[in-house]
């Protein structure tokens, strides 16, 4: 490793102890060795490290706190649980938490049912309504075609005796 | 900042006010702390910190605890401070106000030199684009480590990288007088 690529590792990972020891060792190695880098790593820990160190840890004023507080608190009808039945819905909340990809698949999988099961009711319907309208009008050929034959003979009312049948009835 | 114990913040979540002040008390520090390093203003940070922690409060019921309460709470600050950076253009000039309240009780002496280092401090910062700026203030003063940068900052970890080192070479090149040393 050349120097360049050296001090753009001290800057960053080196300074901030993110290489794995085996590359820092050898980083420190080479900077023990090297009057450059030796003097880009001092100048750094001094413009850029050294500032920061022995920060006094800051805390808020103390009316802040109740100033947030009045903010939260007008919140509160709005966040309180609103009874039972939102209790419920936290408790087995669980089982409605899936993972995004996981429900995804699950809806996919359930539209393609639905729409599989809708598509052979809805084709099995029209096969039944077909064989019906067919079967019909085959039987109504048959029937006009008979009429046209000859060897077949149709009882009319006239022809039927069923004067005599009556009159004896009503005797 | 300490881990915030998850039972403390189901409590919250439920509407339980103390559980929530106890988190406050808690985390309020550093959200304190980064708000004022990043935003340069004692004014602004705390409305950022009013922010934060009233924007955490209402979104504490769809915490789902996939990723870590700290880490969600960086996020909420360092966002919250950024955009108000990037959109107020106040004048940096409070923070030594805020450490004078803070520091009351101080001997006169330490007072005055932590208020010398905390002048030097937020006037660099203050040279500093608030990217680097609040990477800076991530790393240097809160201590993060890269992987908790780049998940506060929903960046890439060569981001934090490359944002580093620019801030670190915005610095050194600050410090020339001081620190005699050629980019």
């Amino acid at each position: 490793m050349n120097c360049k690529k050296i001090q753009d590792l001290i800057i960053t990972d080196y300074l901030d102890n993110e290489l794995k020891s085996g590359l820092q060792a050898k980083i420190k190695a080479h900077i023990e060795k090297c009057a450059a880098c030796c003097q880009f790593e001092q100048a750094l820990r001094q413009a850029a490290v050294e500032p920061f160190k022995h920060v006094q840890k800051l805390q808020p004023p103390e009316y802040l706190w109740h100033r947030i507080k009045e903010t939260v608190t007008a919140d509160l009808p709005e966040t309180e649980p609103a009874g039972v039945l939102v209790k419920v819905k936290d408790a087995l909340g669980f089982l409605f938490q899936f993972p995004k990809p996981v429900f995804a698949a699950a809806l996919v999988v359930t539209v393609v049912l639905v729409s599989t099961v809708y598509t052979r009711v809805i084709v099995q319907k029209k096969q039944v309504a077909r064989q019906q309208v067919t079967g019909y009008l085959n039987e109504q050929a048959d029937f006009i075609s008979s009429l046209k034959d000859p060897k077949i003979t149709y009882i009319n009312d006239k022809e039927l005796d069923l004067n005599a049948v009556v009159e004896e009835y009503l005797l | 900042m300490d881990n915030i114990p998850s039972e403390l913040i189901l409590k919250a979540s439920s509407g339980d006010i103390q559980a929530f002040e106890d988190i406050y008390h808690r985390a309020s520090g550093f959200v304190y702390s980064v708000a004022l390093r990043v935003a340069n203003n004692a004014g602004v940070a705390e409305d950022i910190v009013q922010e934060v922690f009233v924007k955490v409060y209402r979104s504490l019921r769809n915490f789902e605890f996939r990723s870590s309460f700290k880490t969600w709470l960086y996020r909420i600050t360092v966002n919250c401070a950024l955009d108000n950076c990037k959109r107020d253009s106040r004048q940096p000039s409070s923070v030594g106000e805020a450490i004078e309240m803070v520091a009351d009780d101080d001997k006169t002496g330490e007072r005055l030199a932590q208020q010398d280092r905390q002048k030097r401090l937020s006037d660099l910062l203050e040279k500093l684009n608030p990217d680097h700026r609040a990477c800076i203030v991530l790393r240097e003063i809160e201590g993060l480590s890269y992987q908790e940068m780049a998940q506060s900052l929903k960046i890439k970890i060569n981001t934090v990288r490359t944002r580093l080192k620019r801030a670190r070479q915005a610095l050194l090149a600050l410090a020339k007088n001081e620190v005699p040393y050629e980019l």
